[in-house]
């Protein structure tokens, strides 16, 4: 002892004691032989007269030998896979944001709220008409049902270009009563060209006068003209007319022609013109007959300086 | 300095398997402990591989501590950690929900792993000292642990 204290002179007193405590605590390192020889030889001895300190030497070798079948211990080539494999947007995103420490409550919100967007983005993406349509060719009977509003829907759309058959909606019934007539009738008038019919002068003198006698009509909405005027050969006077109209600045409204032959001894013309050339036209339709024009309401509102006109052009009745 | 390899990567399982004792949050941890031992080595090719693991599955450990419920493993014998035929994992589990942050963890690193206690301590910036002396009362309480279940076993009481 003498020899080593005078080696190792670590105390105040040229000392090297060592206590039950340090004994203890230096278990392991004397186990793993990390000691000096002289604390080693302390140690040795403080194990060899304390019976705690041999059950703690004993506690730390069955420790270490457990510890070490631990080690044999191996991971499966999946696992070493799975750690090795690239981290996703999604986990990396899930690790910066620290989603697992958000409130729990935090957490449904935001999950129940993702799915009510996968809802509603689903419920908007989907092409209902088709499935519908689809949904009808299956042939149950309720689809049968959703065709016959469909056609309801189209009957009400038709109604729409109404302003084009307003012209004819007044001459069916006297149309066909009298077409057999006029038919006969045509022959004669162009067997006698002799006719008497008004001279443009005349007539024009009295057109502005029944031009004027159009009654003025007010209300809501817009207005049309309506007419007729009675000419012999409508066959020839039509194309004038026609032309007349285009060149006072007319456009057809309506689906068809200016002229249109609605029967062999009428012809149609449905058209919009500047409003300060109604009486120009007036006065050139006088040149052939005597035009009988009424202003009428109309829910239809035209744009400031256009009026719009429908007037049937008839054959003279014999 | 070599790149990790796959000892090394089964290394860092085996510690999160060993501390977390939950097959899944431990693939979890060790796929997050091997992107942080590569970008330091990328950042410091002169550092030991045993180094810079004992720093980054530290440095994960601390992130998944408070997420785990020591005591309460969730681990299964299919998924895939081939624990050696014969060996009980009771004491280990004992010694995983009583043993200190520190004894657990170094005795991983020193006994498990096999790490040298020089690495460990130039890892985690302690005194090889302090890696020894908690190696020290880790073994005893693990050693314990280890004879408290053989007598349970053989029907002693341990008196």
């Amino acid at each position: 002892m003498a020899q080593q204290e005078n080696k190792i002179p670590l105390s105040k007193k040229n000392k090297r004691e060592m206590s039950p405590f340090i004994g203890h605590e230096l278990l392991y390192d004397f186990l793993t032989d990390s000691l000096d020889p002289e604390r080693r030889a302390a140690v040795a001895d403080h194990v060899k007269f304390s019976r705690d300190a041999q059950l703690d030497l004993s506690k730390i070798e069955n420790g270490q030998k457990y510890a070490e079948r631990l080690a044999d211990t191996r991971v499966s080539e999946p696992i070493i896979e799975q750690i090795n494999a690239p981290s996703s947007y999604l986990t990396v995103l899930m690790q910066k944001s620290n989603f697992d420490k958000w409130p729990q409550g935090l957490k449904w919100g935001l999950e129940a709220l993702v799915v009510v967007g996968v809802i509603v983005t689903l419920l908007s993406v989907t092409p209902w008409q088709k499935v519908m349509q689809l949904g009808s060719l299956g042939g149950s009977k309720d689809m049968v049902l959703a065709e016959i509003s469909k056609t309801e829907t189209t009957a009400v759309v038709e109604e729409q270009p109404e302003f084009v058959d307003e012209g004819a909606k007044e001459t069916p019934a006297e149309v066909t009563a009298k077409s057999p007539d006029k038919a006969s009738v045509k022959p004669d008038v162009k067997a006698s060209p002799a006719t008497p019919t008004p001279t443009p002068t005349t007539v024009a003198a009295k057109t502005p006068e029944k031009a004027a006698e159009v009654p003025a009509v007010t209300g809501g909405g817009g207005f049309l003209y309506r007419g007729e005027i009675e000419a012999t050969n409508i066959e020839t006077i039509g194309p004038k007319v026609t032309d007349k109209i285009i060149e006072l600045g007319g456009r057809k409204a309506g689906s068809v022609e200016l002229g249109w032959k609605k029967t062999p001894t009428s012809m149609y013309y449905h058209f919009t013109i500047p409003e300060a050339k109604y009486q120009d036209l007036m006065n050139s339709l006088a040149a052939y007959g005597k035009p009988k024009f009424s202003k009428e309401k109309h829910p239809r509102v035209m744009p400031d300086g256009i009026i719009r006109l429908i007037f049937t052009l008839d054959e003279t009745k014999k | 300095m070599t790149a990790m390899t796959e000892s090394d990567v089964q290394s860092i399982a085996l510690f999160f398997y060993f501390s977390l004792l939950d097959d899944q949050k431990a693939i979890e941890a060790s796929s997050q402990a091997l992107v942080l031992c590569r970008g330091r080595k990328n950042r410091n090719p002169e550092i030991k591989n045993s180094v810079a693991i004992v720093a980054a599955t530290k440095s994960v450990w601390d992130k998944y501590k408070v997420r785990v419920s020591r005591g309460r493993p969730n681990t299964t014998v299919e998924s895939g950690w081939l624990i050696p035929e014969s060996l009980d994992l009771g004491p280990w589990r004992e010694f995983q929900k009583t043993a200190s942050e520190d004894e657990l963890l170094t005795v991983i690193w020193s006994k498990i792993l096999k790490i040298h206690d020089d690495d460990i301590s130039a890892g985690l910036g302690i005194t090889e000292g302090t890696i020894r002396y908690r190696l020290g009362r880790a073994l005893r309480k693990l050693g314990s642990m280890t004879q408290g279940v053989s007598k349970v076993k053989n029907g002693s009481t341990g008196k």
